[in-house]
């Protein structure tokens, strides 16, 4: 044998296990109820339904029943996937030309899937009568260029979740400003216990979002109107983010470094009692009754400086261009947004209604946690539809790091990341004309 | 004529296993290779064919080229160096005589056997800041009363991502290790004994020459392995704080699957894949003589 012979035999080798798939990050689960064979004449709507838990399945199959007894002629299959394998899976069947007819989104991938060309806007399916049952804000999430893309489907807002117990032996009320969070957040910090005034995330998914809440009620914005610029870096933003850099560093009244702490992190330090406040969404108090019934917490809107705000997310349910029998389609979409059903879809899964008839039910209207959010809601703020969001977000994100590692200061972080998302949206506006 | 029947019969063996790497394999390799030099739409499709936009839009990337990269290669230098320095140490105590030896190698291999994401997951858990084993072990000493929060820190994450590498890497190059100092005969030992021979001069004079082409394979598919380790740095930082853990593979998935810029994703694999090719060739090139001389 040859030295060649050899570097030809390794080089295989690397061909071989470099070749192999990779450990996939995430996993679909299941493939859905399988589907009955289609006897005659029934029309088929495919729904691909993104779960949000483990109760998904089974809501899912109890629709499609009840649908199929109501409409004997047609045959609705629903596949239930995991939220993560979601869009590669939709941007697989799209580009394969095999796009579902009904798919429940996240908000942030309507404007990419709006710019395919492949989402059917709504305008004319929803009659004003229609228009008319849902809470109006709801409905922005799926504006997008003068169209009604799709209806909400999973409303969610934040708020500031109060350790009841640390404040009252603080002796303090939950914080309504800036003002008071610090001095709350003061009152109640004790590191020697290792027990902290307020949760400042710092790690992966949604850093950004965390200094958003402040942006906001700063009256700071992200973009602008129409999205050519980024407008995070002014005086309000610069001021938002130098406020969150004080709470970890002068003040000192967080955990200490954040930049360890995702929100499922944060979550958990206030599940074992060891942080005063923290802000995060209505599926929070769900984990809390599960996992510590003991625990006395306590919601408040939150703090606000120039501006009361919160952040709104809604899921949208969107049907597909391609889809054959729009009509049929449609009267799944109608027969989904019954109130009964949408109720016990709020109940199961945490999520707060988009029906006025369901926010005015004795179920939400006479719980507390129910209340203030649905009070919140209308000063919810959405997130910038832009196809290139998540990138845009990646590069926010990073800014806030770095001000909050001290690796740079906060007016020059966001300057750094203003000209980032700059560039991207110059070069996502070239590519739209 | 007897000849040919049987180079037909090992066709035939060859056949389904050559037809399945051709499948799962080479086909989606050669489709990358295809990809990385056509228009890519956000789907990921590929589009108009001949243009080095993807690779020209990686090399414009400050972030990719002044910090992706030099990470890339700290991580798979450190992880692969400590690696073989460590399971070296592990397969020569393995080799010894002592007792409860067969039990001691079976729990070198348990790591093994655990999902990679597992393993990450618990290490996380491990190195959290204040309800961590790790640091409660730190205070429970006296070593330090302010243990560091271990990936908040971007030098301090990196070396905690790096300890987890190696730490999953150990199980099978000590075992790879291992089986080849099995292969030495202990006649060598013997007349090395016989000679005078010091402990290191043995181990200088017959264990590193006679392990040299296990060496030479455990270094290149640990350095392959380590390259394209995906889920320990996903699982415990997703790259960051401020994408300070990044490594080519976890930007790739960053950069192709969540924001979908997939043209770059296909530029990084052929990058990938072209840089292991290099190194194997160069490597095997430089290191493998002696056993060509013996073959």
């Amino acid at each position: 044998m040859t030295r060649w012979t050899i570097a030809t035999l390794v080089a295989l080798l690397v061909l071989l296990v470099a070749g192999c798939p990779q450990q996939q990050p995430t996993e679909t689960i299941g493939g859905g109820p399988e589907a009955p064979a289609t006897g005659g004449d029934r029309t088929e709507v495919r729904f691909l339904a993104m779960e949000y838990d483990t109760n998904t399945r089974p809501f899912m199959q109890k629709v499609e029943q009840q649908f199929e007894q109501a409409n004997p002629d047609v045959d609705v299959n629903i596949e239930v996937i995991d939220w993560n394998a979601g869009f590669q899976k939709l941007s697989t069947l799209i580009a394969a030309d095999n796009a579902p007819d009904l798919a429940n989104i996240a908000t942030i991938w309507l404007p990419e899937l709006a710019d395919l060309d492949v989402v059917q806007p709504l305008d004319d399916f929803v009659s004003e009568e229609m228009r008319e049952r849902f809470i109006p804000m709801t409905l922005e999430g799926a504006q997008y260029q003068g169209h009604l893309y799709g209806l909400p489907i999973a409303v969610s807002a934040r708020a500031l979740y109060c350790n009841a117990d640390l404040l009252a032996q603080a002796g303090k009320e939950p914080p309504a400003n800036w003002d008071e969070l610090v001095e709350v957040a003061r009152a109640c910090n004790n590191p020697d216990e290792g027990i902290y005034g307020f949760g400042m995330q710092g790690a992966k998914v949604e850093t950004d979002v965390y200094w958003y809440y402040f942006l906001w009620a700063n009256g700071g914005r992200i973009l602008n109107d129409d999205h050519t610029r980024a407008v995070f870096n002014s005086p309000e933003g610069v001021e938002a983010l130098q406020f969150c850099v004080d709470l970890i560093h002068r003040y000192q009244v967080t955990e200490p470094d954040p930049t360890a702490y995702d929100r499922e992190g944060l979550q958990e330090l206030f599940k074992s009692g060891r942080l005063a406040m923290m802000i995060t969404g209505p599926w929070f108090w769900g984990m809390l009754k599960e996992d510590v019934p003991d625990l006395n917490y306590k919601l408040a809107p939150i703090p606000a400086h120039t501006d009361q705000v919160t952040m709104a997310v809604t899921d949208n349910l969107i049907m597909f261009e391609s889809c054959e029998n729009k009509d049929a389609a449609w009267k799944f979409i109608e027969f989904f947004y019954d109130p009964e059903l949408r109720l016990e879809w709020a109940e199961t899964f945490g999520m707060l209604p988009e029906l006025k008839e369901v926010a005015e039910s004795d179920y939400i209207t006479g719980s507390e946690q129910w209340s203030l959010f649905m009070s919140l809601l209308p000063t919810g703020r959405f997130v910038p539809l832009h196809p290139r969001w998540t990138t845009i977000a990646e590069e926010i994100k990073l800014g806030v790091q770095e001000a909050q590692l001290q690796t740079s200061t906060p007016q020059k972080a966001l300057d750094a990341a203003a000209e980032r998302v700059n560039r991207i949206l110059a070069q996502a506006g070239g590519e739209a004309e | 004529m007897k000849q040919r029947r049987d180079t037909l019969l090992a066709l035939a063996f060859l056949a389904p296993a050559a037809l399945l790497l051709t499948g799962v394999v080479f086909y989606p390799i050669l489709q990358t290779f295809y990809a990385s030099v056509c228009e890519v739409d956000r789907k990921g499709s590929p589009g108009a064919f001949g243009t080095l936009k993807n690779f020209h839009d990686l090399a414009a990337s400050d972030v990719f080229t002044r910090e992706i990269i030099p990470q890339t290669l700290v991580w798979t230098a450190v992880v692969v160096v400590g690696t073989m320095l460590i399971s070296m140490f592990v397969a020569l105590a393995l080799n010894e005589h002592l007792p409860g030896r067969r039990l001691l190698r079976a729990i070198v291999l348990l790591p093994w056997a655990t999902s990679l994401v597992i393993t990450a997951a618990i290490y996380t858990w491990m190195l959290h800041p204040t309800q961590g084993p790790v640091n409660g072990l730190l205070r429970a000493w006296h070593i330090t009363d302010t243990p560091p929060a271990w990936l908040a820190r971007p030098e301090l994450a990196f070396a905690s991502v790096i300890a987890v590498g190696i730490w999953v890497s150990i199980p099978f190059t000590s075992t790879v290790l291992l089986a080849g100092l099995q292969a030495i005969p202990d006649d060598l030992y013997e007349a090395a004994l016989i000679d005078g021979a010091s402990a290191w001069q043995r181990f200088r004079a017959i264990t590193l020459p006679l392990l040299r082409p296990v060496l030479l394979v455990a270094v290149v598919l640990n350095v392959i392995y380590v390259f394209n380790s995906f889920p320990i740095i996903w699982v415990m930082t997703e790259g960051g704080p401020a994408n300070q853990t990044h490594i080519i593979v976890t930007w790739m998935y960053k950069i192709a699957i969540r924001e979908r810029e997939f043209g770059q994703g296909y530029a990084m694999a052929v990058i990938t894949f072209a840089f292991l090719l290099v190194f194997a060739v160069v490597y095997s090139w430089l290191f493998g003589r002696e056993e060509v001389d013996r073959l």
